[in-house]
């Protein structure tokens, strides 16, 4: 079946296609805070970050097919060290990000160098131990970290005020300057990933993953690419656990456990694995899901919800709703390249993937 | 010396769970080469199932014991023939994801069902109080030596079966090489069912052991253990079965004598003491101690 409006890549009906997107894209951002009660807004404001978190989880599974069971530790990591540096230490919220990116991609080249050099499921089964670990080291180093209380973000430094020149009263609509802040940040580091994986080491990343020999041949330094994706897959979990503290006022260990790794990458798999707009979805997911399946049992349901819905994506629409979302579109409006040789490879293995559907 | 002895016969104690979880795990990474994230929740639910028929039910334990591994490898089967088999061609991740759905789905079913307070255990096992012989100072609890007793009849029979029986072979054939199997007329499928079968029931023995040493029984039982287990698969060696039991013993003793000894790692930190060993085995021997050379460096 053709679809009704064929566009080619470049064209100007293309484009306006594209910019229309965009624009929708934005006005729906911005529509937030003024549709949205504050408790709401609060909510995609952490929704955003746990897209960067799953975004990340996303380089690492969708991008480069292997199981991360550590981003919950590095997010925690990254919470952590925003919420001691702005509550002991008197730093500003946004100065703890570099450091916690920094920190978490120093650890997961650490744990990526061993268990990336070999096929199969070591990264599984190294950073299952980083989860497992990451709340008890917390607690065993109290002095620090609070223990099993938690740390506390003083009353004064909770939130971020809005600057005068946003027009916004600087206490009472922080939330609004917390989601804007977290939602740009957000948008920087999608697009970051975006290039990233647009780029050479991306195209090398794929092609390790779906057949790591061949990529070898080729000339792929497996190592190298898997252990820096991985890295910076930390990184990107790590910022998000900042972003995340953000948006509220106390860190603990049990908050960072297993389990917040594996609805991670449930909003991987629902979202669609290697899909950016995937991870978006996905961090929407993690973070609404919960919201609705907080009435089931007492919320101790949550979980079997969540396993439910991953095996249910995983056997019935591996490519989870992104790949949905692209097939709808593809039955009303079909974008083909404008000759194999100008596109890239990400868009001549899309359209392949659209003609075979049919 | 007596204090060195007591680790050592505490190490044999932990040992003896993390060594049948990893013989579960092994069983299934022998025969398909995937890791069950869930083994241990499989566990906690057949420990479970065991505390309803002799602690509410009131049946005789050793019975109890009996139906609740048999129903846990009638729900291995079920889960390779129903989840497994037909995902694991689609794609190489949903074995793992499927794994850990269910993790996710068993934990939170089982804490659903059985919230509240830890419930005690009813074991087959003799207490701690029922005392063990003594040695230099120290105790080795007659516990202790029924767990190991009931890991080696586990193993003998599965080695027993492995070496005799035609399924034995066909099981050692399917791991060995599917595709070969497969032309000479083994039945895969069939032959992973019961891979997944056996695990399952070691599993569930792994579970009432756990239970029997805490005395107690929660949700909460083998998550702090699935990390050991994993530990011990690794050093083992991912497909050799002696080696998971051999590893779970080894874990047990660097983890007991390391969180005796530096008493900077005690309690807390002992389960760093597992991912260091999992680190350092796929640095320096990715085979672990047993493995065969299955893996692959490309």
């Amino acid at each position: 079946m053709a679809a009704p409006i064929c566009l080619r890549t470049g064209s100007h009906a293309h484009r306006a296609y594209q910019v229309i997107g965009w624009l929708l894209l934005l006005a729906a951002i911005a529509a937030v805070p003024m549709a949205f009660s504050q408790s709401k807004v609060v909510l995609f404001s952490q929704a955003a970050a746990f897209a960067v978190a799953v975004l990340g989880l996303n380089i690492v599974t969708g991008y480069s097919g292997q199981v991360s069971l550590g981003h919950s530790a590095f997010m925690g990591v990254g919470a952590y060290t925003t919420a001691i540096l702005v509550a002991d230490h008197d730093w500003s919220y946004f100065t703890t990000i570099p450091l916690a990116a920094a920190i978490c991609f120093a650890v997961g080249i650490l744990v990526g160098i061993p268990a990336l050099r070999l096929k199969g499921l070591y990264l599984a089964l190294a950073t299952l131990g980083l989860a497992v670990i990451f709340p008890n080291l917390v607690n065993k180093l109290d002095s620090i970290t609070g223990g099993s209380n938690g740390k506390n973000i003083p009353v004064r430094r909770i939130r971020l005020n809005a600057p005068s020149w946003t027009g916004l009263k600087a206490r009472e609509d922080g939330y609004i300057w917390v989601y804007m802040v977290v939602v740009a940040f957000a948008a920087v580091l999608f697009l970051l990933a975006r290039n990233m994986i647009q780029s050479r080491s991306g195209r090398a990343l794929l092609a390790l993953r779906d057949n790591a020999i061949g990529a070898e041949v080729s000339g792929v330094d497996l190592a190298r690419h898997k252990v820096l994706a991985f890295g910076i897959s930390a990184a990107y979990a790590g910022i998000a656990g900042s972003l995340y503290m953000f948006t509220i006022t106390n860190a603990t260990g049990t908050a960072y456990s297993l389990n917040r790794s594996v609805e991670l990458l449930t909003g991987v798999v629902i979202g669609g694995l290697a899909s950016l707009p995937g991870s978006l979805l996905g961090g929407l997911l993690v973070i609404f899901l919960p919201d609705w399946a907080k009435n089931w049992g007492d919320g101790t349901l949550a979980g079997a919800v969540y396993g439910l819905v991953l095996i249910a994506i995983i056997a019935l629409y591996p490519s989870g709703v992104a790949g949905l979302l692209r097939r709808m579109r593809s039955l009303i409006v079909e974008i083909a390249p404008k000759s194999q040789r100008e596109a890239s490879s990400e868009s001549v293995r899309e359209t392949v993937e659209e003609r075979s559907d049919r | 010396m007596a204090l060195f002895l007591q680790r050592l016969f505490d190490a044999f104690e932990n040992g003896a769970i993390y060594a049948s979880m990893a013989l579960a795990l092994a069983i299934i990474y022998k025969s398909t080469g995937h890791l069950n994230f869930a083994q241990g929740e499989m566990a906690m639910f057949a420990a479970f199932i065991c505390y309803v028929l002799a602690g509410e039910q009131g049946w005789p334990v050793w019975f109890a014991v009996i139906v609740a591994v048999m129903l846990a490898a009638l729900f291995g089967a079920t889960i390779e023939r129903t989840l497994v088999r037909p995902l694991e061609k689609k794609n190489p991740l949903s074995v793992v994801i499927i794994t850990l759905g269910l993790f996710l789905i068993l934990n939170s079913v089982a804490r659903d069902i059985w919230f509240g307070e830890p419930r005690r255990f009813v074991s087959p096992y003799p207490a701690k109080a029922d005392g063990g012989i003594h040695i230099g100072g120290a105790t080795l609890y007659w516990a202790t030596v029924s767990y190991w007793a009931t890991i080696a009849t586990a193993f003998a029979l599965l080695m027993l079966m492995m070496r005799k029986t035609m399924i034995g072979l066909a099981f050692r054939s399917v791991s060995s090489n599917r595709e070969s199997a497969q032309f000479v007329g083994i039945s895969v499928g069939r032959t992973l069912m019961v891979g997944w079968a056996l695990a399952a029931a070691v599993g569930a023995l792994a579970g009432i052991i756990a239970a029997s040493r805490q005395g107690t029984i929660d949700a909460n039982l083998m998550l702090p253990l699935l990390i050991y287990a994993f530990a011990a698969v690794t050093l083992g060696g991912f497909d050799s079965l002696g080696g998971a039991i051999i590893g779970g013993f080894i874990v047990a003793l660097v983890e007991t004598m390391a969180g005796g000894y530096i008493s900077r790692i005690g309690g807390a930190l002992a389960q760093s003491t597992a991912l260091a060993l999992i680190l350092l085995v796929l640095l320096f021997r990715p085979n672990g101690l047993y493995g065969s050379r299955k893996v692959e460096r490309v």
